[in-house]
């Protein structure tokens, strides 16, 4: 109906064309609640929120090349120093709306593939902390139920099988 | 082919379009920034490990120290669990003099597993330590197929609860990391070697090969010390006595 | 040869062609699903493991870019060499070409641990590594080999299409040299690190490439009902034969040159004699079945005038490749590494001790899907674009033949 080359067909075609995107667009703007943002340890953020909200990722994305390559560590931007203040020791980031990151990164998809090597909760052990200078320090009351690293591997009995006996 | 405006559009004319769209596309890849920041190691320092395996005898404390240090846990899938340390038994078939020594990442000076690694993930550090960025890691398994020692693990399945300072995760490539967080902390000793002082063995030294007043440095002067596999010219970090 | 040669597309309505069409596209699907399933659990669901870190997916993914750089040899002899009886047959030679490429790629990519890195890989490239030079073999040869098709099959541009092919011989022998150097620059193994694997690869891709090619155009033209004469496939099963006779004569020297030295007398036994799945492959499925009963059929004066003797010949040796590419793989990994001359090794971690190794269903599947997606390329190719001669027949191919004698070349049965 709307192929051809009449004026009036022209001017539908416009209208139509034109005016779909726009019927879209006023469906949008309806705003959605993001999800709350968490309590967070420690005395500051290492950055003002407002740089620390847009650059977090350009921060982490490119720092964490000097930090791996060339062992040029940075406490401030340290990448676990972020989850031990602003990650709940029960947190999972399978778990959206327990976790800090993840429930940001959900709500927006924007994907970040972080956890799948990285911890996403502050560490059990506290002498392994970070150097962040904001940190909680270590007399901070950490979960009372977290069990030490050496006996999650007692547990799981990783140790080699015993050496054949000598001849 | 002259034809009215209307008409459809040929084969001929949608495969180029499609072509030069995609080709446009394609152009480019990547800038890959370079940012020198001034790197964190020492500088002229060689980490490296010395050890007597004339001392180890029946002991896995370095393996143990190693894998709980790490957060490395098996899965009870002995073939495709990490391991970042073993012990090696050897035996002479012709005397049958028989002992054990611990094996794990060479850290050599000319890494094939550097050589292989179509990323550039598999590396070598300024201050000698063999790492794998597993921010580039592609999971190709290229390094391990090139590795002399066997040193390397993939991960094959799904990990939570990593220890924070050693990530470890699917589908990437790790290995012994010269418990290169501690290095970086400042603290001058690995989980092996540490382990095997307090076990009272005293097989493993850690220090600097470059540093001739180093405990390693003096040993391997009075002592000597051999690589595996030396015959491949790779230089390793690691060395042995009693091989 | 005054007639230019005319190419059509299939007419593809037939419940056949539909019928392998849904054949491939499960295919595919399998190819899929194991790719998502290796990707969601982790490659513990196969075979593979720290000890055969390398599995039956490489293999296939492999045989089909050593055949692809090998199917694109007629269209090399015509272009590069001056054949014009094969020019007919140039642009199915690169369709083929193209294909397998990225059936063999996609194998490759989604058996990745991190498949998703695949921009990271096109980014960051370590030019020490044969890996990294690899992509940009593989990719450049595929848009080259675009472009040479463009040149083949667009008039205006014909007259560049020996340049073009020139230029895609030489690459294509660049990228089977360092596919074969993927393995023979590996000092770990004593399988590897020989430099005759190259030119063993490129001789391998000869005779793969040519076989697939045969079988292909065999399958196009019969079920096509489209005339394919006896000359043109008299001239390419000889070539296939003396292609077979070249990748046994470079497994030979290898084997003998290896069985010189001392220290490989192990890994020889390992493969030839003592080591299980191993020897049978070789002798058996790489030997005879892939070598010996192909050269003797395609030689035979009487037999390899029948197609379905060709059309055999062809499946043997492709089933001869993959056996050798198995033995050539995943027997170079299973022998243990000589860490400790002269001593008995054991540890934890599977020192000193053959590694067993089992495919699993997912990675056939993955090697399946990849095959899948290079034929579903050519069925479509050649249903929708000119790509298949109308006629091969003798007096097509050949205007002369008729002038000279005759000496009984008709077309001997099917």
């Amino acid at each position: 109906m709307l192929r051809g080359k009449s004026p009036a067909r022209a001017a539908s075609r416009w209208l139509v064309l034109g005016a779909l995107p726009l019927l879209f667009l006023t469906a949008c703007g309806g705003s959605v609640e993001p999800p709350p943002m968490m309590e967070a340890r420690g005395d500051q953020c290492v950055e003002p929120l407002d740089v620390i909200r847009k650059d977090h990722g350009k921060l982490l994305m490119h720092e964490r090349d000097d930090a791996v390559i060339r062992a040029a560590r940075n406490p401030d931007h340290s990448f676990v120093g972020c989850i031990d203040c602003h990650v709940a020791t029960e947190a999972r980031h399978t778990e959206p709306e327990t976790h800090f990151c993840a429930s940001c990164h959900t709500f927006n998809a924007v994907r970040v593939d972080c956890f799948q090597c990285h911890r996403d909760r502050p560490s059990e052990s506290e002498y392994l902390h970070t150097l962040n200078p904001h940190a909680p320090g270590v007399d901070f009351a950490w979960d009372t139920d977290h069990r030490g690293v050496a006996a999650n591997l007692a547990e799981v009995d990783l140790l080699p099988p015993p050496e054949a006996p000598k001849p | 082919m002259s034809q009215k405006t209307s008409a459809p559009l040929s084969r001929r004319q949608f495969i180029t379009g499609a072509a030069a769209a995609v080709a446009s596309v394609t152009v480019a890849p990547g800038v890959f920034l370079m940012r020198p920041a001034e790197a964190g190691t020492a500088e002229g320092v060689r980490w490296g490990l010395l050890i007597d395996s004339n001392r180890c005898g029946d002991c896995n404390a370095c393996v143990t120290a190693c894998h709980e240090e790490n957060g490395v846990r098996g899965m009870d899938r002995p073939r495709t669990d990490a391991q970042w340390i073993r012990k090696v038994e050897l035996r002479d078939p012709e005397t049958g003099y028989s002992h054990s020594l611990p094996v794990m990442c060479q850290h050599c000076e000319h890494p094939p597993c550097e050589d292989v690694c179509p990323t550039g993930a598999s590396f070598r550090r300024a201050d000698g330590i063999v790492l794998v960025n597993k921010h580039t890691c592609i999971g190709c398994r290229y390094c391990m197929m090139a590795c002399p020692y066997k040193a390397r693990s993939f991960i094959h399945e799904t990990l939570t609860d990593q220890a924070a300072h050693a990530p470890r995760g699917k589908g990437t490539v790790e290995s012994c990391t010269l418990c290169v967080h501690r290095i970086d902390r400042g603290e001058r000793t690995t989980a092996c070697v540490e382990a095997c002082h307090e076990q009272g063995n005293g097989a493993m030294i850690f220090g600097d090969l470059n540093d001739p007043d180093s405990a390693i440095s003096r040993e391997l002067a009075e002592h000597g010390g051999t690589a595996i596999r030396a015959d491949l010219g790779l230089n390793p970090g690691v060395r042995y006595q009693g091989i | 040869m005054t007639a230019k040669p005319q190419l059509r597309a299939l007419e593809g309505r037939s419940g056949g062609y539909y019928g392998l069409l849904g054949i491939l596209v499960v295919a595919i699907g399998l190819g899929l699903l194991a790719a998502v399933l290796k990707s969601t659990h982790g490659h513990h669901i196969t075979g593979m493991d720290n000890q055969i870190v390398w599995g039956l997916p490489h293999v296939f993914a492999i045989f089909l870019i050593v055949a692809a750089s090998g199917a694109l040899n007629v269209a090399s002899i015509a272009s590069v060499f001056g054949r014009t009886i094969y020019k007919p047959l140039a642009p199915l030679s690169g369709l083929l070409a193209v294909a397998l490429l990225a059936g063999g790629l996609a194998i490759l990519v989604l058996d990745l641990g991190r498949p998703d890195r695949l921009v990271v890989a096109m980014t960051h490239y370590n030019f020490k590594s044969i890996f990294a030079w690899n992509i940009f073999l593989y990719t450049g040869f595929m848009a080259i080999v675009l472009v040479y098709l463009w040149f083949l099959m667009e008039r205006r541009m014909n007259g560049y299409a020996p340049a073009a092919g020139m230029l895609a011989f030489v690459w294509r022998l660049i990228l089977t040299t360092g596919t074969g150097a993927i393995f023979g620059f590996l000092v770990a193994r004593e399988a590897y690190d020989a430099a005759i694997l190259a030119p063993l690869f490129i001789a391998m891709s000869f005779a793969f490439g040519l076989a697939v090619f045969l079988l292909i155009t065999l399958a196009a033209y019969r079920w096509s009902e489209r005339p394919l004469g006896d000359l043109i496939l008299h001239r390419l099963k000889n070539l296939l034969g003396i292609f077979v006779a070249a990748v046994l004569y470079f497994v030979a020297v290898y084997h003998l040159t290896n069985l010189y030295a001392t220290r490989l007398h192990g890994v020889e036994a390992f493969l030839l004699l003592g080591g299980g799945v191993y020897p049978l492959l070789f002798w058996v499925g790489q030997i005879v079945l892939g070598s010996l009963l192909p050269l003797a059929l395609l030689f035979h004066p009487v037999w390899s005038r029948s197609r379905k003797v060709i059309a055999t010949a062809s499946a043997l040796v492709i089933l001869g490749g993959l056996a050798q590419l198995y033995v050539i793989i995943i027997g170079g990994q299973a022998y243990p590494m000589d860490m400790f001359p002269g001593l008995e090794v054991s540890s934890s971690f599977h020192d000193g001790v053959v590694a067993p190794y089992t495919p699993t269903l997912v990675e056939f599947l993955l090697g399946i899907g990849g095959v899948g997606l290079a034929l579903f390329l050519v069925v479509v190719a050649i249903r929708f674009l000119h790509f298949l001669p109308v006629s091969l027949a003798d007096h097509k191919v050949d205007p002369h033949h008729a002038t000279r004698a005759d000496t009984g070349t008709a077309s001997a049965g099917t």
